[in-house]
Formats: structure tokens, C-alpha cells, sequence
């Protein structure tokens, strides 16, 4: 008797169940918790934050679960500002030694960006199951030193190569319980975004330079007002046209790539929904002084996750717990100071 | 007794049963899942607090985890048999009233701080630095602007010497070092005019020497614009353009590309605020001076009275317009009786 052996695939989808208006109170009492309290809450607030978001992303009637301890969050912050004052004091004091706190701090890095994702890896869990990150410094060193150094060398014809690895470190150093993730994005591919990016980028300076040139020798009038005439615009295409196509085209090529187990993600941003989505947030936070801040979060969010999928082909009950130590916030709380983006 | 629906998880597999809690007057909580039954004394179990509408988590002592998405009967289960401890944020979150008033505190909190906080925390930084901070700031801005907007001073040799002789005698008792010094230009863009850069450089427009028709008058306006360096209005506009883009950016938070955008515009609208203060500011160190040296108060607004007059009919938008009504400055030196016998 012939039968098909590959069990039936069946598609997931991610939800949003967060809302604008939960989130607001939420964040207005969050910051002026804060304000109140000279900034020692912002601890409990960013782990209310991530709970939020976190719990209201369900997959299969299942939400997620961030369990950051916010006196661990207190404590990493309070070694990166007593690192932070320290090295600025001895640039005040004794300028000579100062570049040692620069030499430990790069030497640090690559440690610390692991200890980073490893917070926030074993923070995260999923039916009473945590993810985990196993990456080590030496591979982080490799990516975040190593290969940004030829970036610089090669005067960025590398970066896309750069990008590539940079997410393949994080995918394939993460964990759902012991199950590793598979991160199957070609080079290639980054470079075929980069390189459209790129091209109309310079596309952009050309005209924008031709234009400028043109204008400020027919007419006498001041470098300044000819500069914002055609500055102006080309920031404009900038973010209505480069930023979201950047956006929508990276995501999609990395969540489609990522796959656990015989599980594939699949995510299907469309660039005219991304470029909507961003150009609306920015005017209505502009427009509302900061106070439609929280809608613009949710409703991104919420475009984003609703879009991602998981494509599956086994039942997701069979992954297996690992034995995990906590790990310090320390790494999270530097690597924040210095807005180092480390998302997939 | 009401049962609660749930999700159980063992912890040890991402395995999910469906399940049902419910508490035996005896005080121990019971969970069902399969053919299973488990109970646990009230004391041992935790619940996650509450967050907007997102799932809550019963954690058991062997860590396994029960998933429970109906908030509300939840809470009048828990209500029945423990008093709520940890719930106060909950209740500041999810009440308009709450929310409302932290949104007042915050708003009050940001106003002050940008309106009282920050000029006062950039006035102590500017006054701790020392005096060259600023030395390359104003020398790249002198070379800009020599380069479209200032040409050499056609003024007769003789007529500039005297005129920095005169300014080098009034900073005589200024702090050693500072190296103030005048310079002189010809500018047909923005016509009578002076202005100091932060490095100590005052720039006096030819057409400036020429609209005087008292040397007392070209003393005012220096008196003035030494009274922006002594200040050190340069850096300290600089510290707070950045120091209220670090507030707003600090509030409205983590939508990263959004919020840097937003946060610049009310920087600008800020801009002419903050600058008024330091006219105002300049204007009292101008009063002061031409007090203490016998100089008729009304010369300094003989020469605004005329500036206003020839910069009235071509354009509106310039240097002025950042300046405090220019009526009521010259009111604030016509007014001045402090020192009677100097005002005729």
C-alpha cells in the first residue's frame, strides 16, 4: 500500500492581538513612571514593553512569552553607566589613557553582543519552551570585526556580503529549545537588493548634483535656498521609495530563509504597504507631537507580524527543553547605549 | 466552582494540552490536562500579572506553566481567594483617567525640562568648558560664510584700524585669553549687520559702520554682540538644540528612524524661543555696558530704530526676525531710568 510519507504541510499564520489604545495608556504610565521615579522604573517599563508586544504575538492559539527580570536590566545598566562615566572622566583627567577604555571596549564587543542576543534569546519562550542563542564571542568577532573591516577596505562593495553574515550568525546561533534554526539566504540575494539600492542612490546624487549645479549658476541666488530646493526632494524619494524598498525587500528575504526543524518561515511584506505604513507613521508622529508614537509602533508591528507564517510539516510539540543558565543584562544594557542594531 | 480554560505545558517539550484549572475550597488549585490530575497548594503557584488584555501564565513549582486567555475570570477567581498585590500598574494602565493624568505629568514634565531644565543645564556645561571648545566651531563657520555671504570691507584702511582699536579697548576687561577679536565686512545679502561666532570673532558689516551716524551707536551694537560671547550663546544654542532632540527622543522612543525624524521638528520650531532669550540676554550685557562707560542708552536704540527701518523694506525673514520685537528693545533702552543722568 503506497502512502505519501511527508506528512501534509499546513500554514500558520503569526497574529497581532496588541491595539492602539491599550498601548497608549500603557506607554504614557510607562514614561511618566519613569520621569517620576528619575528613570529607575524605565527598567520595569522596557520589560512591560516587551511583555506586551511579546504576549500579543500568537502563533497556533499560542502567545509568546518575555520573561526579562527587570532588576537584571537595572543592574547591566548600572555597569554601562559606570563604565560610560568612567571613560569620560579619564578623557577629562588623563587624556593619555583614555583610548584604553576604547581598546576594552571593542575588545569587549564582540562578547558582548553575544551576551546581548543570549538575553534576549533565553528571555523569549514560546509554549513554557525558551529560545536560546549559541553563538559564541570568537564567531561575533569573526562577522562584527572581521568582515566590517574588509567592508572598509573595499569601500563597501563587501557590505552586502557583510549583511549576509551578520543575520546568518544570528539565525543559525539560535535555538527553540535544543533545535537549532537554518538560515538559507544566499549572498546573491543581498547582493541583488544592495546593488538596486545602490544604483539609485547614485542615481539620486547624479541628478540632485546636475540639478543643483544648473540652478545655482542661472540664477544669483544664495548656495542655501537652491540647496533645500533640491535637497529637499531627493531626501524625499529617499524615504518614500529607498528606505521602504530596503525595509520590505530585507525582511522578506530574511524571515523566508529562516526555517526550523522542516519549518519555514514565510513572510510577504509588499513594498506599497511598507512605504504607506512608514511615510503615515512618520507624519502622524510629527503631526501629533509624539502622542500617536504608540498607534505607529502597534500598527507596524502589527503589519509585520500578520504577514509572517510558518509553514509547517511536523506538529510543534516535539521540541525538547535545554538545561539553561540565566545570563546577566549587562551585554543588552551597553550594547542599548550605543543603539546597536542587532534585529533579523 | 468555575473551571478556567487553559493550555498546559510541561516545560520539558513544547507538547500543548488542552486543560482546565479549577480551586477546591480546601485552598489547593487543580489542573487537568489528559487523564491527569495535579494539584498544587495556592501558596506555591505565581500568576503573571496583568497586561492590557494579553494571555496570563500560572507557573508551577516544577516548572510547568498553565496558558489562560480569559483575563477577567481570572481575576474574580484570584479575587476570591488572595487579595490582588501586584496589580497596581494594571490599574494605572487600564483606566482613562490614569492615563490621563500621566499624560499631563509627562507633558508638564517635557515642557519644563525643554522650557526651564535644559537651557539651564547647557548654561553650567558652556561655562565648565574651556573657552576654545568653540574655537573650531567658529572658525569653520567664519570660512563658510567668507565664502557666499562676506567679502573683504571696502571701509578706508584707517577707518577699520580705528574701529578694532575701539573694540580692543572694550574687551580690556573681559577674561584674559578669551581673544576676542572684530572683523569687518562687506555683505550686500544681509546689509547692516553684525554678528558674533562662537570663537570670539564679532563680524561688523561695512553697511553697518555706514547706517551709524555716531560712533557711540557701532560701540551699542558691539557692546551687544560682546555680550552674546561673554554668555557664550554659540555653544550654549548648540547644547540645547542637541539636549531637547535627546529629551523627545528619550519619550517617544524606539520606532528608530520615525522618532529621530520627529524629533528634530520641534527643535526647530524651539529654535526662535531659545534665541530670543539670548537676545534679551545680550541686551541687558549691552545696557549694562554703555552705563558703566557714560554712553547714552538711546544710541543703542537710535541704530536698532534705523536697522529696522532699512531692513524693513527688503526683507522680513533675515536676521531680525529672531529677534524680540524690536520695538520693545528699543522701549527697554528708552525706558531705562536706572542710572537717569546717562539716558539724555
Amino acid at each position: 500500500m503506497e502512502q505519501d510519507l511527508s506528512p501534509p504541510t499546513k500554514t500558520l499564520p503569526f497574529q497581532f492581538t496588541g491595539n492602539a489604545v491599550e498601548y497608549f495608556k500603557i506607554w504614557i504610565v510607562n514614561i511618566c513612571l519613569s520621569i517620576i521615579t528619575l528613570g529607575i522604573y524605565s527598567a520595569w517599563a522596557k520589560v512591560r514593553t516587551k511583555r506586551y508586544f511579546y504576549s500579543n504575538t500568537l502563533l497556533d492559539n499560542t502567545s509568546f512569552e518575555y520573561t526579562g527580570n527587570p532588576v537584571a536590566i537595572v543592574k547591566g545598566r548600572l555597569i554601562a553607566v559606570a563604565f560610560l562615566g568612567a571613560s569620560s572622566l579619564a578623557q577629562r583627567l588623563y587624556p593619555e589613557i583614555a583610548f584604553v577604555f576604547t581598546v576594552i571596549l571593542l575588545i569587549a564587543f564582540p562578547w558582548l553582543l553575544v551576551r546581548t542576543m543570549r538575553f534576549n534569546a533565553r528571555n523569549s519562550s514560546y509554549r513554557n519552551l525558551r529560545f536560546n542563542f549559541t553563538g559564541t564571542a570568537i564567531g561575533a568577532a569573526k562577522v562584527y570585526i572581521g568582515i566590517a573591516l574588509l567592508v572598509g577596505l573595499t569601500v563597501g562593495l563587501l557590505f552586502p556580503f557583510f549583511m549576509q553574515r551578520t543575520k546568518k550568525f544570528i539565525a543559525e546561533n539560535s535555538a527553540y529549545g535544543t533545535t537549532t534554526f537554518d538560515f538559507a539566504a544566499l549572498v546573491k540575494s543581498f547582493y541583488a537588493i544592495y546593488l538596486k539600492v545602490f544604483a539609485a542612490i547614485a542615481l539620486l546624487g547624479i541628478v540632485g548634483s546636475v540639478i543643483f549645479f544648473q540652478l545655482s549658476h542661472s540664477a544669483m541666488k544664495t548656495g542655501a535656498a537652491i540647496g533645500l530646493l533640491v535637497w529637499i526632494p531627493v531626501v524625499l524619494v529617499f524615504v518614500v521609495l529607498i528606505s521602504p524598498y530596503l525595509r520590505t525587500s530585507l525582511q522578506n528575504l530574511v524571515w523566508n530563509n529562516i526555517s526550523i526543524a522542516g519549518n519555514r518561515m514565510q513572510s510577504s511584506l509588499t513594498f506599497g504597504r511598507v512605504a504607506w505604513i512608514s511615510i503615515s507613521n512618520i507624519f502622524a508622529v510629527i503631526l501629533s507631537v509624539g502622542l500617536l508614537a504608540p498607534w505607529a509602533k502597534i500598527r507596524w508591528t502589527r503589519y509585520r507580524i500578520q504577514n509572517l507564517s510558518l509553514i509547517s510539516n511536523v506538529a510543534l510539540d516535539n521540541f525538547v527543553a535545554a538545561e539553561l543558565q540565566q545570563v546577566s543584562a549587562m551585554g543588552e544594557e551597553i550594547v542599548d547605549m550605543f543603539d546597536f542594531d542587532i534585529a533579523l | 466552582m468555575t473551571a478556567l480554560d487553559a493550555y498546559f505545558y510541561d516545560g520539558k517539550t513544547s507538547n500543548r494540552h488542552p486543560a482546565y484549572l479549577h480551586l477546591q475550597s480546601s485552598g489547593e488549585l487543580v489542573v487537568n490536562w489528559c487523564d491527569t490530575e495535579i494539584r498544587h497548594s495556592l501558596e506555591s503557584v505565581k500568576f503573571s500579572s496583568r497586561l492590557g488584555n494579553t494571555r496570563r501564565l500560572v507557573y508551577f513549582l516544577d516548572g510547568s506553566q498553565c496558558e489562560i486567555a480569559d483575563n477577567d475570570a481570572l481575576d474574580a477567581f484570584l479575587a476570591q481567594h488572595q487579595p490582588q498585590a501586584s496589580a497596581l500598574a494594571h490599574k494605572l494602565e487600564s483606566k482613562v483617567i490614569y492615563a490621563g493624568a500621566a499624560l499631563i505629568i509627562t507633558a508638564v514634565a517635557v515642557w519644563a525640562t525643554i522650557a526651564y531644565g535644559v537651557p539651564a543645564l547647557a548654561r553650567s556645561v558652556a561655562f565648565a568648558l574651556p573657552a576654545n571648545t568653540e574655537r573650531a566651531l567658529g572658525d569653520r563657520v567664519m570660512k563658510t560664510l567668507d565664502g557666499f555671504l562676506f567679502f573683504p570691507s571696502k571701509l578706508p584702511e584707517l577707518r577699520q584700524k580705528e574701529l578694532k582699536a575701539k573694540f580692543a579697548q572694550m574687551v580690556v576687561n573681559t577674561k584674559p585669553g578669551a581673544g576676542y577679536v572684530l572683523e569687518l565686512r562687506e555683505s550686500k545679502k544681509i546689509g547692516a549687520n553684525a554678528l558674533a561666532l562662537p570663537s570670539g570673532i564679532v563680524v561688523m558689516t561695512d553697511e553697518m559702520v555706514q547706517l551709524a551716524k555716531h560712533d557711540e551707536e557701532l560701540v551699542a551694537v558691539l557692546a551687544h554682540e560682546l555680550g552674546h560671547l561673554e554668555y557664550r550663546h554659540g555653544l550654549r544654542h548648540a547644547l540645547q538644540s542637541s539636549g531637547v532632540a535627546l529629551v523627545i527622543a528619550a519619550v517617544v522612543g524606539d520606532i528608530a528612524s520615525t522618532s529621530a525624524i520627529a524629533a528634530a521638528l520641534p527643535t526647530v520650531l524651539l529654535e526662535a524661543k531659545y534665541s530670543r532669550a539670548f537676545e534679551i540676554e545680550a541686551d541687558k550685557y549691552a545696557l549694562q555696558y554703555l552705563k558703566t562707560n557714560n554712553i547714552p542708552l538711546k544710541r543703542f536704540a537710535d541704530i536698532l530704530s534705523r536697522m529696522q527701518d532699512k531692513h524693513s523694506d527688503n526683507d522680513s525673514t533675515g536676521f531680525l526676525s529672531s529677534h524680540p520685537a524690536t520695538k520693545e528693545r528699543i522701549q527697554a533702552f528708552l525706558n531705562d531710568r536706572s542710572t537717569g543722568s546717562n539716558a539724555n
